[in-house]
């Protein structure tokens, strides 16, 4: 549960720091699909709803939609190039990206470090290069690992470094989740996510997502 | 939203409809060992030198189910594995390819692995001591076999088959003979990879 309490000190610590924090609900379904040879392709569909902002408490914001296609470079190394669409009322967005991934076991804990690269354009703001790095644990609640029909917890702690307009801002992510093993390729997620932008600028911003996950592999 | 809800829906209903079996490893909290954990084995276990505390375990399999206690001795990771009814089964030790106790039993198996896969990744390691418990528990505490005590090697290696990569556990006996070989599948970690 050091996921869990992580997260409670970090929103105690927030509410002394921070600007009064903007709260989103981020619903995501994410389908793998591996092929012959260790080449996978992954579909994620993103959407994002503000909540408790005035005039409405639930406002529709936008969807994500990304493709990626993956080659296994060993049993516990992937590499993945894609593309994302951002579909906005007014507005859309590209953004191509690039990943590298380690998943190693520590004892219980099954951990993967994300290299990543990204690169988004839109007809209204300048380009935007990141680059990022995000570490991810899941344990089991039940067992050394996770089993059909068993909760665990999983943590994602991410660092990026963004680019645009001549401007850096970095940005950090903490998320925990409690996660239900359907079967060993189904999964749920329900979890909080803290992402925490501008701390270099007068304006930090901070956002709390609510976070339902489904990971789907087929 | 709409079809998103109707997904949680379906994956909800597979899970209560799902009639296959599987295997699974269920934690023994520490206040409920003595009711579920046969005497015979909780003595034996708690008359090791262990580092840390020992973690109970009761597997789930498709025949019935054992129990399991990990613990670290001498900053080694061991497992200790007995049938339902509290009978010993084996001391599992990990270790490197440096730990195997004798150096042409490591080659062997080192030759035969590479005879049957070309190039292969070590994942795990696990030297295994079964027979007589007491036997056993003398011959994990010596690093060395009693007589009477049957010794067995477990190696856990990646290799490529057809261009995927696969997990095999191959079972060698004391001077690397070759004993029996399984593929393990491996689980998909999409939930910490996207």
């Amino acid at each position: 549960m050091r996921p869990i309490a992580l997260l409670t000190f970090l929103i105690a610590a927030s509410s002394l720091w921070a600007q009064v924090p903007q709260w989103r609900l981020l619903p995501s379904v994410n389908v793998n699909k591996k092929f012959v040879r260790d080449w996978s392709a992954n579909l994620r569909i993103e959407s994002r709803q503000v909540l408790f902002e005035a005039p409405e408490r639930f406002n529709y914001e936008l969807t994500d939609i990304a493709l990626a296609g993956a080659k296994k470079l060993s049993l516990r190394t992937s590499l993945a190039v894609g593309a994302l669409v951002r579909l906005e009322e007014d507005a859309s967005a590209f953004r191509s990206f690039q990943q590298f991934t380690v998943v190693r076991r520590y004892g219980s804990l099954r951990a993967s470090h994300r290299f990543a690269a990204d690169q988004t354009f839109s007809a209204v703001e300048s380009p935007e290069f990141r680059v990022r790095y995000r570490f991810s644990g899941e344990r089991a609640l039940s067992g050394e690992s996770v089993d059909p029909r068993e909760f665990f917890t999983k943590f994602n702690n991410e660092y990026l470094g963004g680019m645009q307009g001549g401007e850096f801002d970095p940005e950090l992510r903490l998320a925990a989740f409690l996660g239900y093993a359907i079967t060993p390729s189904k999964k749920l997620e329900l979890g909080l996510e803290n992402r925490l932008d501008g701390f270099l600028s007068d304006a930090p911003r901070q956002r709390w997502w609510i976070g339902v996950n489904v990971f789907v592999s087929l | 939203m709409k079809y998103l809800i109707a997904l949680l829906l379906c994956l909800l209903s597979e899970a209560a409809s799902a009639q296959r079996k599987f295997e699974k490893e269920v934690r023994i909290r520490n206040r409920e060992l003595s009711e579920q954990v046969p005497k015979s084995a909780l003595d034996f276990v708690d008359a090791l030198p262990c580092d840390r505390r020992i973690r109970w375990y009761r597997e789930e399999g498709y025949t019935g189910h054992s129990f399991e206690a990990k613990t670290k001795v001498k900053r080694q990771r061991i497992s200790i594995e007995f049938s339902a009814d509290g009978t010993f089964e084996d001391i599992e030790v990990a270790i490197s390819p440096k730990g195997v106790l004798k150096k042409e039993a490591r080659s062997a198996m080192e030759a035969y692995l590479k005879t049957s896969n070309g190039g292969y990744r070590i994942e795990k390691i696990q030297l295994q001591f079964s027979g007589d418990p007491e036997l056993a528990r003398k011959s994990f505490t010596a690093g060395a076999p009693q007589a009477g005590t049957t010794v067995r090697y477990e190696w856990v290696v990646s290799s490529k088959v057809d261009g995927e990569f696969v997990l095999f556990e191959y079972l060698f006996d004391e001077d690397g003979g070759f004993l029996q070989r399984t593929q393990i599948d491996v689980v998909p970690a999409d939930n910490i990879e996207y």
